[in-house]
Parts: C-alpha cells; sequence; structure tokens
C-alpha cells in the first residue's frame, strides 16, 4: 500500500487548496515535509487520522474549530475537505471527509469512499487500515519520548499491550476466532439444547438446575475474562487522568497564592481603615473648627472680666453689715483676727464699693463660664493633636505636629494624611486587581486528589478480579463438568435429553478449540512481532542490543545475547519507537496476507519481514529529541525502514536530511505567513527557499510548496 | 512445520471427529458471516452440534 496524495482544502492553518503528493518510488521512500513550528506539521498528521478514522491523536485539541479561520472570515459557509488518495494492490482508494462550521461545532462530518472510481463503504478502507493501527501508525511528536508501548512494569504498558495485541489480531483476522468463541458460547444456552420437556422426577429437575446455574456461572466468568482488560484498560486510561489532572494542582503553589491573596485582600482592608480614620479624624478637626475662631474671644473676655474686677466694676460679693461689724470689733468677723490699721481702712475702702450681690454673681459666673470653655477647648485639642500625632505617625512622610499647633495646623497634617491614605488605598487596590487578574495556579473545583485515588483503586479492583479468573474458571469448568455428567446420568436413557448433554459436550470441545487458536495467535503473533521489530532496530542502528517483547507486548532492551537489561535513554526510546512503527508496519501486509488466504494458523509465528514490504507511516519530528549523532544515524536509516515514510519536519536538521536527498522523493515546505513571524528562509538544493513571512494583517496562513 | 501450525495440527488432532467437523463449519460460517449479522449463529451452532450427536450410530457416544 502507498499513499499517493493528500489535498488539504481549508484545514486548520493550510488556507486554501493545498496538495501533497507523497513520493511513491520505492527507492526514494522519504517524502520530506519542512514547516516552522506553528506551521501545522501535528495538524498534518491529524489530517491523515481524520480522513481515514474521523478521529486524532492524543493532545490534539480544539476538533470543532477544523476550518482555516482566515477562509471562514471571508466566507463563513467555508468548509474543510481533506482528500486522501491511496494505492493497494493495482487498486486506487480515495477517502474524503469534509466538515462545514455546523458539523465541526458538533463533532460531524460527510465522508465518502471510493475504489477505482466507483462508490463504496468507509469500512473498505477500515479494512485495509484497520482502526487499531491509527495510534500506532501515526505519532505526534510529543508523544515519542513518553510513548507507552515502551514504559515498562507500570499501567500504563497494559494498555499498550492492549493496543498492540488488538492491532495483530485484527490484521490476522482475529475477530472471526473471537467471534466463534463467543456464539459457541452462546449455543451452549440457545434455546435448541434446553429441556423443554415437562419432567416430574425431581432428581431430574434438581440436575437440570444444578447444570443451568453452573453452566451461567461459568459463562458469567468466560465473559468477565473477555471484558475486564478492555475495562482495565478504560480504568488505566481514566486513572493515568486523573492523575494528571491533580498533578496539575500545586498544593504548594495554591497555598502561596492564597496566602498572598489574603495579604492583598487584608492591604485594601488597611488601606481603607487608614482612610476612614484620617477622614474621620478631618470631621472631628471640621466640628472643632469653633474653637479657633472664639478662642481669642474668650481669652479676651476673661480678660475684660478680670480688669473690670480689678477696677471695681464687679462689686464683691460681701454683705455690707459683716464689713460694718469687723470695724465695729476691730476685729475680722470671717476669720476672727484683729484688724490692723491698714485693713480697716481696706474694709472702709471695700465697705464703700459692696452693691448688688446679683451683679456681681453674673459677672464671676460669665468669667467661669469662659474659663470652663477655654479649659474644655484645650483639652479637646490636646486631644486632638495627640490623635493626629498619632495618625501622622502611620504615615512615613508626615512630620508630627509641634506640641502647640493649632487647630489650622492639625488640619494641614490631616490633610496630608488623607492625600497618602487615598494613595495608597488605590494602589492596594490596583495591586489586588492585577493579583486576581492575572490568575493564580490551577485550583480544582472538586477534590481531584480523592477522584485519582479513587480511579486507582478502581484499576486495582479490577487487576485483583482478572488475576483471580483463570482459578476461578478451572473450578466452574469442573463444577460445569460434574454438573452435565450428573444430569446425563440422571436421565434414565431419555436420548433427546443425552443428544442434548452430548451436543452441549461438542460445542464446548470446539469452543476450547477456538481459544487455543486465540492464545496461540496472540503468542506467536507476539514471536512475529519480536523479530521483525529486532530486524527493523538492527536496520536503524548498529548496537549490541536485542529487543524482547514480554506476553503483555513491552518491549525491553538487552545486551545481545544475555539478560542483562539496558535503561535506555530518550535517544534510545525513540530509536525504539520508530523500530516498533517500522516492524508493526512492516508485518501489516503480510499479515493482511495471511487473513486474505485464511492461513493463520499455518503461518503465524513464521513471519519473515524485510524492508521491501510494509504499510506506509507519517512519523511526525521523528529526530527531534535525538542529539546529532543520532539524528544523523537515524536520518540515514530511515529511508531502509519502510518503503514509504512521510516525515514532517522543522527546518533545524535540514542539512542532515540533504544528505539522503537520494533517497527522498519529495519536498515539501510548509511555508507559514502569521503576525509576529519573521521574514526565513531554508536552504534546499542550493536555492534558499521562502519559510516564514511576516504580514501582520494575516493570523496564521500555511501553504505547502513543492521544492522536489 | 512452524511451531505454532505443530500446536494447531497436534491441537486438532485431538478433537473427536465431531468435534474437528464442527470447527471447521464454525470456522466456516464465521468468516462467511463476518461482516453480517450474526445473531441467528448460536442457534445454527447448537442445531448442527445436535444434528452430528444424533447421526451418530445408536450406542456411539464418541
Amino acid at each position: 500500500m502507498r499513499f499517493v496524495s493528500m489535498n488539504l482544502r481549508n484545514w486548520r492553518s493550510f488556507h486554501g487548496d493545498n496538495t501533497l503528493e507523497f513520493s511513491t518510488d520505492d527507492k526514494r521512500p522519504v517524502t520530506l515535509i519542512l514547516g516552522p513550528n506553528g506551521a501545522g506539521k501535528t495538524a498534518l498528521l491529524n489530517a491523515f487520522t481524520w480522513v481515514i478514522y474521523g478521529e486524532f491523536t492524543e493532545g490534539f485539541d480544539r476538533h470543532e474549530d477544523l476550518i482555516n479561520h482566515e477562509a471562514l472570515s471571508v466566507n463563513p459557509d467555508d468548509i474543510t475537505e481533506v482528500r486522501l488518495t491511496l494505492s493497494d494492490a493495482g487498486r486506487e482508494y480515495t477517502i474524503t471527509r469534509s466538515a462545514t462550521s455546523l458539523q465541526q461545532a458538533n463533532g460531524l462530518n460527510d465522508v465518502f469512499v471510493s475504489v477505482d472510481g466507483k462508490t463504496e463503504l468507509e469500512e473498505s478502507i477500515h479494512q485495509l487500515l484497520p482502526r487499531a493501527l491509527k495510534d500506532l501508525f501515526f505519532f505526534p511528536a510529543e508523544t515519542f519520548g513518553t510513548a507507552k508501548v515502551l514504559k515498562t512494569g507500570n499501567k500504563q504498558s497494559q494498555v499498550a499491550s492492549l493496543e498492540i495485541d488488538s492491532a495483530i489480531r485484527t490484521l490476522l483476522a482475529g475477530d472471526v476466532y473471537d467471534n466463534a468463541i463467543e456464539d459457541l458460547r452462546r449455543a451452549v444456552n440457545s434455546n435448541a439444547l434446553k429441556n423443554t420437556k415437562k419432567v416430574s422426577d425431581a432428581a431430574v429437575n434438581q440436575a437440570d438446575v444444578g447444570w443451568n446455574t453452573a453452566q451461567a456461572e461459568l459463562a458469567e466468568a468466560e465473559r468477565l475474562r473477555d471484558e475486564l482488560p478492555g475495562e482495565l484498560a478504560a480504568a488505566v486510561a481514566e486513572a493515568e487522568k486523573a492523575t494528571k489532572q491533580a498533578q496539575q494542582y500545586d498544593p504548594d503553589k495554591i497555598a502561596e497564592w492564597q496566602q498572598e491573596l489574603e495579604a492583598r485582600t487584608n492591604a485594601v482592608a488597611a488601606a481603607k481603615s487608614e482612610v476612614d480614620r484620617a477622614n474621620d479624624l478631618y470631621v472631628s478637626l471640621a466640628r472643632s473648627a469653633h474653637m479657633h475662631f472664639t478662642g481669642k474671644s474668650v481669652v479676651a473676655s476673661i480678660k475684660r472680666l478680670d480688669a473690670a474686677e480689678a477696677c471695681g466694676l464687679i462689686p464683691p460679693r460681701i454683705d455690707g453689715q459683716v464689713l460694718q461689724r469687723t470695724l465695729k470689733d476691730k476685729r475680722c468677723l470671717l476669720c476672727g483676727e484683729d484688724l490692723s490699721a491698714h485693713g480697716a481702712t481696706r474694709v472702709k475702702e471695700l465697705q464703700s464699693r459692696v452693691a448688688d450681690s446679683t451683679t456681681a454673681l453674673r459677672g464671676l459666673e460669665a468669667r467661669s463660664d469662659l474659663k470652663n470653655y477655654m479649659q474644655r477647648s484645650t483639652e479637646t485639642l490636646a486631644q486632638l493633636r495627640s490623635a493626629v500625632t498619632e495618625l501622622a505617625g502611620r504615615f512615613e512622610k508626615v512630620a508630627s505636629p509641634s506640641d502647640h499647633a493649632d487647630l489650622t495646623h492639625l488640619r494641614a497634617t490631616v490633610q496630608e494624611c488623607i492625600a497618602l491614605a487615598d494613595r495608597l488605598q488605590k494602589r492596594s487596590d490596583t495591586a489586588l486587581a492585577e493579583f486576581k487578574s492575572a490568575g493564580g495556579p490551577d485550583q480544582p473545583a472538586t477534590n481531584v486528589v480523592q477522584i485519582a485515588v479513587a480511579k486507582e483503586l478502581k484499576v486495582q479492583e479490577i487487576e485483583e478480579r482478572l488475576s483471580a479468573l483463570p482459578d476461578q474458571i478451572k473450578d466452574l469448568q469442573a463444577r460445569r463438568d460434574a454438573a452435565l455428567a450428573d444430569l446425563r446420568a440422571k436421565s434414565h436413557g431419555s436420548k433427546e435429553a443425552i443428544d442434548k448433554t452430548e451436543a452441549i459436550r461438542l460445542l464446548d470441545e470446539a469452543k476450547g478449540f477456538f481459544e487455543a487458536v486465540k492464545e496461540g495467535l496472540t503468542e506467536y503473533g507476539r514471536q512475529d512481532f519480536e523479530r521483525a521489530v529486532n530486524q527493523t532496530y538492527s536496520d536503524l542502528v548498529r548496537k549490541p542490543y536485542e529487543l524482547r517483547v514480554d506476553k503483555n507486548f513491552r518491549i525491553s532492551l538487552f545486551n545481545e545475547g544475555t539478560d542483562q537489561g539496558v535503561a535506555a535513554s530518550q535517544a534510545e526510546n525513540v530509536l525504539l519507537l520508530i523500530a516498533f512503527l517500522g516492524a508493526i508496519a512492516r508485518l501489516a501486509p503480510e499479515y493482511q496476507k495471511i487473513a486474505a488466504e485464511k492461513a493463520q494458523l499455518k503461518k503465524v509465528g513464521g513471519v519473515q519481514t524485510s524492508a521491501g514490504e510494509g504499510f506506509p507511516v507519517v512519523i511526525d519530528a521523528p529526530t527531534s529529541a535525538l542529539d546529532d549523532e543520532y539524528e544523523l544515524e537515524v536520518v540515514q536509516a530511515l529511508p531502509r525502514l519502510l518503503p514509504q515514510i512521510v516525515v514532517p519536519v522543522s527546518a533545524k536538521s535540514v542539512e542532515r536530511w540533504e544528505k539522503i536527498s537520494d533517497s527522498i522523493g519529495a519536498v515539501y515546505i510548509m511555508e507559514l505567513t502569521a503576525q509576529g513571524q519573521s521574514d526565513r528562509t531554508v536552504r534546499w538544493a542550493g536555492k534558499d527557499r521562502s519559510y516564514s513571512k511576516a504580514d501582520d494583517t494575516v493570523t496564521t496562513r500555511t501553504k505547502l510548496v513543492a521544492v522536489k | 512445520m512452524i511451531e505454532f501450525e505443530e500446536r494447531m495440527a497436534s491441537l486438532a488432532a485431538a478433537l473427536s471427529a465431531d468435534g474437528k467437523a464442527l470447527a471447521g463449519q464454525v470456522l466456516d460460517l464465521e468468516h462467511r458471516n463476518r461482516f453480517r449479522e450474526r445473531s441467528q449463529l448460536p442457534e445454527e451452532l447448537a442445531a448442527r452440534a445436535l444434528k452430528a450427536v444424533k447421526a451418530r450410530p445408536q450406542g456411539d457416544p464418541e
């Protein structure tokens, strides 16, 4: 089988119609596609999986966004369409898949298949390229370093083993044997073999019930044995996904972010509190402003009252008779002391000024009130001064008021504080808003760790059930056989009953044979695969290593002829993976031939593969993880791997690819035009070719340009 | 003869004559119905098995 051509219309970054004519020349098996990052190398890989299977590779997102954006902006009714033409055994197959905007939004598409110009079902393509091969033949570059097939001793490898086993069995038409086992199992329980006659003998009835029960239990156990591996694979995939989700969340980062958020929120609250405090103080100052205006008047009034008293304008508050008696007795009536001549003179003067006591009282009360007012004002001012001093102390840049600062000075200080507090609040508001808008680490909506643990427990539970099943099935088979023998023995020579038990034995015998076939296809398919993978590996690199494929189809590296395992580096893993791809691709046509000849039981286990035969593969950036030495070795070996290889790759190592230009039948450049790109060229065959262009009017546009 | 073929041949040889015949019929039916509706196949296989048993000479349990 060979890929002949592919036409991409408005596929992701590929604008308009772009055509690839693949090299179909066995001597020049490589079709090289050079493209810068972002040009759509992985999109090209997914054009293959989408057109053939309507599916995508792992990690390829935005499935609802397939149509080129520029095309849609010009014509909202535009569609995307991928057409692949391939040839096999002299027949030409064309598969065309397209999607409108509405279809892509709903994950739908239209597909059209023709073989030699005649319309055929999609199935005809899948018979050629079974769905089980999708994840084995179309590898995105980013999965090269983490390919499941190379992981040993973990759950992923079990999924990988299922994929390879499934691919091998699909290629060998293994479903025929699976179906045979399933149909024979059902046949045992069919109506034709049920006891239809009413039996009056209780012992026969009991034996019949015993047989049916034993058979049902065995059938259930066998069903579980067949279905649990699939459930396990799904559970492993779910557990992996849940673990990945849980790992996305870094509890330390989340805690750090939450602390910072709390600190910034507190800073906003503190700033607001300072503003409120400053504003309140300003209001208090305003309320006390009257003191500023009345203080001087009050002081002046007190002075006037003092002067008035000194001038005798305020009569003394004393009774005239007291003074008269004091003068008469020459002794002070109040204190009892003798009155001197000078004292007598003073008392006589005082006697002449004694007046109305009410007038005296009013004058003294007014002065006392004014003095009290002054006292209160002084105290209030001291309190305000203290509050302002305290407030000013909270701002580094504000000087504290002096001990004698009046209201005017205090107000000026508070205004300064308010201005600073306002600024501080704005700054903390902005800091909080920016922090929030920057977004913190991803935080789970639910407890993803618990979910991951639950999924892992589910995997363990299925594994335990699976491992217990073989022994259970043996026991159930023995019980079922005993129940069948019991039924037969109690049938008292009833020919019909005996015939039915014999028919059941016969069906079971055939089922056992097909189960052995199924097991053998897996085991001998594994041997073919191991042989093929060693051959492709030795075609790639000369290393004294031997690849072993265990019963779960896990590939491990050993020193040749020993049991000494080799820890594969990332580069070696890439080589192993390429060898693995090559092995499956080489086995595929051989196995399909065997299936077509129905020669599975004669030929599986003895298949020899060669570089001359094999399905084409698309390997996205196969050497990106390799160092220079390995890269050159692999680049030089790739043409020897398969009769047709499509390699999308960046131009970073174009010089190495030019070294094998004799083996390259077609070269394309994915010319990228986009905003923010720099104008770059790539040199091929002595000529500079446009590789990327800057154009601020274009989001992303890729054009395929044939250069060879 | 390769190992798998040998193993399959020995397994086939160990089958009873009726079992071998039935396995052959099953394989043929499954190939013919591979891409078709197969819901009737279990009844069909049961009927064939019963027929094979009934066709045995009297007293021959195989």
